[in-house]
């Protein structure tokens, strides 16, 4: 039953990629190479270590971005990012301007992924107009992303 | 040279862990979060340690977290990053 649930999820995973790719949010090369270790992991006997999808990527994780995006694309950028099988923590934050709610994001990106989370956080989230006071408005951004390079990372 | 850790915890972990921390004489700053993946509840940890005291607070992070059930469920994920400058006003 596990192996064939975790066969599902991996089928589900390159299924969201091929959407990722036919929406142009990840190029063909970046595809490719995705696709392909779904492809090497769907080969392998199920055990334990592989039921994660974050072990279908070998790449250790090298850095630490620091992700702040408004509310409303919290909800779809998490769920994209799980399904590239990268781990997120989620913090509740607010704005210093508009003092509205906003969603701090800390994830540890493996070397090779960097761009694809790059690339699908600039798909996903989208810029607004929104007003302030009664005559002002301004335009918010999609997200702001500080990346730290990581002395050391474990899982205990 | 002064190194941040960010760890990340269960909720249950968090209390023992962080007063251990604070009992070795680090400061630490405690926020609610949830995890991603399997939307457990999760804290966030950040602690300021000198470098040469990382492995020391890690082991005490270690020490006080209390082992899962199922072994693939990790019981912290830790961060640590250089600070490139510290100060407290």
């Amino acid at each position: 039953v596990f192996d064939t649930a975790w066969r599902e999820a991996l089928r589900a995973q390159r299924r969201t990629f091929t959407h990722l790719m036919r929406d142009g949010v990840i190029t063909d090369d970046t595809f490719a190479q995705l696709v392909g270790e779904v492809d090497l992991a769907l080969e392998e006997p199920y055990t334990l270590k592989t039921s994660f999808a974050r072990s279908t990527f070998q790449s250790p994780v090298s850095s630490l971005m620091t992700v702040i995006i408004q509310e409303n694309d919290a909800e779809n950028a998490v769920n994209m990012l799980n399904k590239m099988g990268i781990v997120i923590t989620r913090l509740p934050s607010i704005g210093g301007l508009l003092k509205k709610k906003n969603v701090t994001l800390l994830i540890g990106v493996p070397k090779n992924l960097e761009e694809n989370v790059w690339q699908t956080l600039d798909a996903i989230c989208k810029t607004r107009v929104v007003h302030k006071g009664d005559t002002s408005q301004i335009e918010i951004g999609c997200a702001t992303i500080f990346s730290f390079d990581i002395e050391c990372y474990k899982e205990l | 040279m002064k190194k941040m850790i960010v760890a990340i915890l269960k909720d249950t972990d968090t209390n023992q862990v962080s007063e251990a921390l604070v009992k070795m004489g680090y400061c630490v700053t405690r926020i609610a979060s949830t995890g991603g993946f399997l939307r457990q509840g999760r804290s966030t940890l950040m602690a300021g340690v000198e470098g040469e005291e990382v492995d020391q607070a890690i082991q005490v992070i270690n020490d006080n977290c209390l082992p899962t059930v199922e072994p693939i469920i990790k019981r912290a994920t830790i961060f640590v990053l250089n600070v490139e400058h510290f100060e407290q006003l």
